[in-house]
């Protein structure tokens, strides 16, 4: 077995006995990458020379017989969503192409306490924006199990480096399904945590009211030891909750006894593709066999939910990107040629007459924002950047945002309800396996709609994750949802180690 | 469905938000913002009279930090991923002596 097969507890186990060194490990990933990233596309940015530098460092401290930070010596990818100093953070848009943050986000901090080796920055949908990795200002993700395909998004490239083998466990965000829905997608476990959780500072802003850090790994064993790592609260979020992480890296493999599962009828309706159903019955099966109960209950609003996500995520967004202005960091246009250009339309409009369309023009400051803006985004970006504007603009705030914050609060009902039955809710992560690069390029709706299993835990605060439970006759992963009660995370990774220790389909490799 | 924005709406929009598009954009985000909002008008079928709006996941309270002071980030720093500068400023375009923005 070559190192990269092997998980993540199971490396940083042999390099704390010190049966191989960090050098060789990250040197192993470093080789990996070299030989599948240039079809997969998950890496932005991957600095060979600085992280085995980093592992150099780790395998010397441990020589000296110092004591090592919980991840010390495993390479860890880093989703380009998070600050880290001095290196460049792109967020995939050419707004922060030649952005370098003057510090780090606290995970970042949390991770180089823990004394991860960063191996590299992974590709996402730019802003975060997407649900299929597709909108990359640096081009798509490619799926690992069938490169003509996505690999869902916004995590793109954090859920196939971590399927194809070239990182042992990687960061992600999840602001509506960004974390569990690549995962699901690629064959790959990754946790959601509830909001507050995981810090978010450092983390650039998409919905500050949604997005949330959390760990992509191979298995529920090794999702535990990165939530362990970063997980806890942080004087520097205020949003961050007021309660220290806990050892999931040593719970996760007790069984829960008598789990309650809710299964809720509304996600099993029209679109969700009989294999998937199929699957996921199974799995469901596979519970009851380790003695969980199962029972229906009901998410009476989970069909509002997509259209209250896409009012309340926009409308953050709108406001949050307001922020790149081309006058305090990220891309400015040629202001030369921006004058120019103004002054000839000025020019034009007079030479007919019209002169109140030429008092109308737009300022030298106002045309830079909206040039620059315009320039630097992306059309995803930009529509959900208008589609928030007109949902807050005069004379519609009461219609869109403020409507959609009172079905918030009925979906997080919804939850209360069903969470004083079961202990977890079991469900699809995603209604079809991952289907063909450019099939929903002009259909963003449609994109949209792929969301509806995983925006509303964002919405009410709960966590969830998602894992492999088997796969479609096309030899795509199909993935599993658990979604659970706030700061339920110990019962998440429980429960999704149960499965994973009896069936062992988390196990299995993509070709590539 | 496609004929609830006009071109005038998405120039309007796009202003506000501080975007320029060009008419092929215009075109498009007249059709898609539409369908969006076309589907979310399925919010409109809930009765939600009563219903507190939720704005946050968790109770909100203020945090009061120590009044103690702390090391802040580098002028320099802060500065360096700055566009352009002039000094120790932020340098834009010129704003007096133009005609102000609508």
């Amino acid at each position: 077995m070559s190192l990269i097969d092997l998980s993540a507890a199971e490396l940083v186990a042999q390099l704390r006995r010190g049966d191989v060194s960090s050098v060789d490990v990250t040197q192993a990933f470093l080789n990996r990458i070299a030989a599948v990233d240039k079809t997969i596309n998950a890496f932005l940015r991957v600095d060979a020379d600085r992280a085995l530098a980093a592992a150099t460092k780790i395998d010397e401290r441990r020589a000296r017989g110092d004591s090592l930070g919980l991840l010390a010596g495993l390479p860890v990818a880093v989703k380009d969503v998070l600050c880290i100093v001095d290196e460049p953070t792109t967020c995939a848009s050419r707004m922060l192409e030649r952005f370098a943050p003057p510090y780090d986000a606290t995970v970042v901090a949390k991770l180089r306490s823990a004394d991860a080796v960063f191996i590299g920055r992974t590709n996402m949908d730019e802003f975060a924006m997407g649900s299929s990795g597709e909108n990359s200002a640096f081009g798509p993700t490619r799926n690992p199990w069938d490169t003509e395909r996505i690999t869902g998004g916004s995590s793109s490239g954090s859920a196939a480096a971590v399927a194809a083998r070239m990182a042992p466990a990687a960061i992600g965000s999840d602001t509506g399904g960004s974390i569990r829905q690549p995962a699901g997608l690629c064959g790959i476990t990754g946790l959601k945590p509830t909001y507050g959780r995981v810090s978010r500072y450092g983390l650039v802003a998409f919905a500050s009211s949604l997005d949330q850090v959390g760990p992509m790994a191979r298995s529920a064993e090794d999702a535990a030891l990165l939530l362990e790592a970063i997980a806890g609260h942080d004087p520097l979020d205020s949003t961050s909750l007021d309660r220290p992480a806990e050892k999931y890296s040593e719970t996760v493999s007790r069984p829960l006894e008598k789990l309650r599962l809710g299964v809720a009828k509304e996600h099993f309706g029209e679109g969700l593709d009989g294999e998937v159903a199929a699957a996921v019955r199974e799995a469901i099966r596979v519970y009851e066999s380790l003695g969980a109960t199962v029972e229906e209950i009901s998410l009476p609003h989970s069909r509002y939910a997509v259209a209250t996500y896409y009012i309340i995520a926009p409308c953050e967004a709108s406001s949050n990107l307001a922020r790149y202005d081309g006058a305090h960091y990220g891309h400015r246009t040629d202001e030369k040629a921006m004058l120019a250009e103004l002054d000839t339309e000025r020019k034009a409009l007079v030479a007919v007459g019209k002169k109140e369309a030429a008092d109308d023009l737009d300022s030298p400051l106002v045309r830079m924002y909206r040039q620059s803006r315009s320039e630097a985004f992306g059309s995803e970006v930009k529509r959900r950047i208008m589609l928030g504007t007109y949902a807050l603009s005069a004379g519609y705030y009461d219609a869109y945002y403020l409507k959609a914050l009172k079905v918030r609060r009925l979906i997080r009902q919804d939850y209360d309800e069903a969470f004083a039955k079961v202990d977890l809710i079991i469900g699809p992560v995603t209604a079809t396996p991952a289907y063909k690069i450019g099939e929903k390029a002009d259909d963003p709706l449609a994109m949209y709609l792929d969301d509806v299993y995983t925006v509303s835990a964002n919405l009410a605060g709960c966590c969830g994750i998602a894992f492999p439970c088997g796969q479609s006759t096309g030899n795509l992963p199909i993935g599993i949802q658990l979604q659970g009660s706030p700061l339920d995370e110990d019962k998440l990774l429980r429960a999704a180690n149960m499965y994973q220790q009896t069936t062992k389909l988390h196990s299995s490799t993509p070709p590539v | 469905m496609t004929d609830r924005f006009t071109k005038d709406d998405i120039q309007h929009i796009a202003r506000l938000a501080r975007l320029q598009l060009d008419d092929e954009q215009i075109e498009q985000y007249r059709l898609q913002l539409g369908a969006v909002l076309e589907h979310v008008q399925m919010l409109s079928q809930l009765d939600l009279d009563g219903v507190e709006p939720l704005s946050h996941p968790i109770e909100l309270n203020n945090r009061l930090n120590d009044d103690s002071p702390q090391a802040s980030l580098q002028l320099d720093d802060v500065l360096r991923n700055a566009p352009q500068l002039e000094g120790q400023f932020l340098a834009v375009p010129r704003i007096l002596g133009e005609s102000e923005d609508a």
